[in-house]
């Protein structure tokens, strides 16, 4: 076999492009951490992984609007604990103006039982990020007027909280406080009631109250179920993110110490060829001829 | 043979010596030219004259100087030129279509699909608030921008093949021409019967750089000329001393970029959809085929994104209770990734959007079915979420990318392993260089020494006659 000049320069040459490609994209993952900086290191890989980041930023979007649908149920239970609480309150002043007391002192009564029903007409306007929650999904519309008249509509505020699942948020201010019992009506036959000195109008007035009392509980139940489902939905988001993170790691995270061994090993081979080039190419039979 | 008779043959002996030093010597000083043949000098002896008693030789002459060449080899080199160069033209262009669609180190389409289906989930949490109307409305714009911004990038790539299209055909038609001129000086030069290995590196040189940018066949003649033609579809590039031209010409039915023509029975033929060889035939692949597929994949998602978010925009409810208008819009006579715009209204007038499924405000149905279409398998991108399809298109030239690169690498070893055994028959090897010259030196010097002893013998025959 004849080697001429050049050859063997040339192949060395080669081999040195190649040593130095696969470094380069060596160095590229160590750097980056990655194994995959670009769709040309692995077509099938980089399409996976756009898949995933995709899988992840929506279950970062259904967290957000869990965590706002969470905010949403918490202002209407604070607001129902707060109509419960008026109730109550209400209910012991019907109890004070049953209790044989005379015309002033239940006028006093009236005066405090119409506060009340006052307090809570301000509870049905409750808003989360100025949206009345009461109001179904006229929530730019206060829910009730000063005659106690629901003004909001049955419309359903939905929150998608995991794939295929959404959840309604809202409770209807017009089951909960006005069908069954008209709790605002309620306020207003006792403080009728007690004026006129009606006793079974109070009674009455009074059952209607107690009756409340459940009615409300019931909407609180309903938000804590929904509270938690939302924290149900949280807990399998959760875990498929985690999930999700360690398929990203696997498919695009570098093997350091791989790529580590690859780079050093790329080096020696560089470093090798290139002490060849220097001491063997360029010798010849004119180095030894006289 | 008389004193002068051998004198003779010391000369002739001397001269061709002379020769073969030269050869070498020419040999020596091209050892590092790229393309260049080594030159073998033969040598015979000369012609013996009838003697007394048998036949005595005239010494030695120059039989032939010619190049060493292994046909074989060369059309081999040729054609595996021709594929690294065509491989060289698609890796290029793959990794221009890749830059612009890789999403890998930066944000690109895929991010702003992403983006928008966050702003209409949060939206759907508040669709009131005019904050989160806006943000769903720019993250929209973003989508329109991107895809806008994707394709033009694209089509620009589009538009610096298709230029170099035009400088390679120009340079496919300039070492065409120096080949047929080429052809006729060589047969001028070789009329006499000596090889023109100079003018034969020349165009060798020449063919292989026509073949580095266009797939030919080559084959020389018994005249010595080098006969080209295109591989693809047998058209004469070079006949004798006549090169056929190709031609970049800009056609209507590319939108202007350019079809490579050449003229057949007087008649111009588009060759570009059968040129697939040479730098040439990767580029016109690359521009023609590579770059349209990933702008045509972006179109696909363009106009399905439009189509969906559209039909539930149209059936929703804007803020004051209106029924929806399109949300994206296109603009006629282009693909529907380079026309998709937000509708200006909306982008003008936040509140247009449609998030409702009901007149109501506080409605968010619209906003989440848009949101919602992230997780959707759309018939129109063949059953695939936007991401899922978005994501093969990119696998896929990130694919074709890597596929092209380990093809090219592969190829570029079997060139250098041709090249070698080129060099095996053809390369200057300085050791053998050294082995002749110092050969022919020691040949050189014993026909001086010859010449000296004759001249010496002649002196002493003259001598004689002298002292007579």
């Amino acid at each position: 076999m004849r080697i001429a000049f050049g050859t063997f320069q040339r192949g060395l040459l080669n081999t040195l492009g190649n040593i130095g490609t696969a470094l380069a994209r060596s160095t590229a993952h160590l750097s980056s951490g990655r194994r995959i900086t670009s769709a040309s290191d692995d077509g099938s890989g980089s399409a996976h992984v756009a898949v995933v980041r995709e899988d992840l930023t929506r279950i970062d979007a259904r967290r957000r609007t869990i965590d706002i649908a969470r905010g949403f149920l918490g202002a209407t239970d604070a607001a129902l604990e707060s109509a419960q609480d008026l109730i109550r309150s209400g209910i012991v002043e019907g109890v004070k103006g049953l209790s044989g007391t005379n015309a002033s002192v239940r006028a006093e009564i009236a005066v405090q039982v119409d506060s009340l029903r006052e307090q809570m007409l301000r509870n049905t306007r409750t808003q989360y990020q100025d949206r009345y929650v009461f109001a179904g999904t006229a929530t730019l519309t206060d829910p009730f007027d000063a005659g106690g008249n629901y003004l909001g509509n049955a419309g359903t505020m939905q929150a998608a909280i995991d794939d295929q699942l959404t959840l309604a948020v809202n409770l209807s201010g017009d089951a909960i406080f006005k069908n069954g019992v008209d709790i605002l009506g309620a306020f207003e036959n006792m403080s009728v009631a007690l004026r006129a000195g009606d006793e079974p109008g109070m009674r009455a007035a009074q059952d209607e109250l107690v009756k409340a009392v459940d009615q409300i509980a019931s909407g609180r139940v309903q938000a804590g179920v929904r509270m938690q489902a939302l924290d149900a939905a949280e807990l399998s988001l959760l875990a498929r993110e985690a999930a999700l993170r360690g398929e990203l790691s696997r498919v695009e995270d570098a093997d350091i110490p791989a790529e580590v061994t690859s780079a050093a090993r790329l080096q020696t081979a560089s470093q090798a060829t290139m002490t060849i080039l220097a001491r063997v190419g360029n010798r010849n039979l004119f180095d030894f001829l006289a | 043979m008389d004193l002068f008779g051998a004198l003779e043959l010391g000369k002739r002996s001397l001269l061709t010596y002379q020769s073969a030093l030269n050869v070498t010597g020419q040999n020596i000083a091209n050892v590092g030219t790229e393309g260049f043949t080594r030159r073998r000098i033969d040598l015979q002896p000369g012609f013996s004259q009838p003697v007394r008693g048998g036949f005595l030789g005239t010494g030695v002459d120059v039989a032939r100087i010619a190049s060493v060449r292994d046909s074989m080899v060369e059309r081999q080199l040729r054609g595996e030129t021709a594929r690294s160069g065509f491989l060289d033209s698609r890796h290029g262009a793959l990794r221009g279509v890749l830059a612009a669609v890789d999403e890998s180190s930066s944000p690109g389409v895929g991010a702003a699909l992403s983006a928008m289906f966050d702003a209409f989930s949060a939206l759907a949490t508040q669709p009131e608030n005019p904050a989160l109307r806006r943000t769903a409305v720019e993250a929209g714009n973003r989508v329109a921008q991107k895809l806008n911004e994707t394709w033009n990038r694209l089509d620009g790539q589009r538009a610096d093949l298709d230029a170099q299209i035009e400088i390679l055909a120009a340079g496919a038609n300039d070492l065409t021409t120096r080949i047929a001129s080429l052809n006729k000086q060589i047969a001028i030069q070789e009329s006499g019967g000596r090889e023109a290995s100079d003018l034969r590196d020349v165009r060798d040189r020449a063919v292989s750089e026509l073949a580095r940018i266009v797939d030919i066949t080559a084959f020389e003649d018994q005249r010595g000329n080098v006969q080209i033609s295109l591989a693809s579809t047998g058209d004469p590039l070079v006949s004798t001393d006549t090169a056929t031209a190709l031609s970049a010409v800009p056609d209507p039915a590319r939108n202007g970029l350019a079809a490579v023509t050449l003229v057949r029975a007087g008649v111009a033929v588009d060759l570009s959809p059968r040129l697939r060889g040479g730098r040439l035939g990767g580029l016109l692949e690359a521009r023609d085929d590579v770059v349209t597929a990933s702008q045509a994949d972006l179109d696909l998602l363009a106009s399905s994104i439009m189509s969906e978010v559209n039909t539930l925009h149209r059936a929703g409810f804007d803020l004051s209770g209106a029924a929806g208008l399109d949300l994206f819009t296109s603009a006629a006579g282009v693909g529907a990734a380079a026309g998709i715009t937000l509708n200006a209204g909306i982008l003008a007038d936040p509140t247009l959007l449609a998030a409702a499924a009901t007149p109501s405000p506080g409605d968010s149905g619209t906003a989440i079915a848009i949101s919602e279409l992230r997780k959707t398998r759309l018939a129109g991108l063949g059953s695939a979420t936007p991401a899922t399809f978005l994501g093969a298109a990119v696998g896929r030239v990130g694919f074709e990318t890597a596929g092209t690169e380990a093809s090219l690498a592969a190829q570029q070893d079997l060139l250098i392993s041709l090249q070698a055994r080129r060099d095996e028959v053809s390369g200057v090897s300085l050791d053998e260089e050294a082995v002749r010259l110092s050969q022919y030196q020691a040949a050189y010097t014993a026909a001086a020494r010859f010449i000296q002893t004759i001249d010496e013998l002649t002196q002493v025959a003259l001598s004689l006659g002298a002292s007579r």
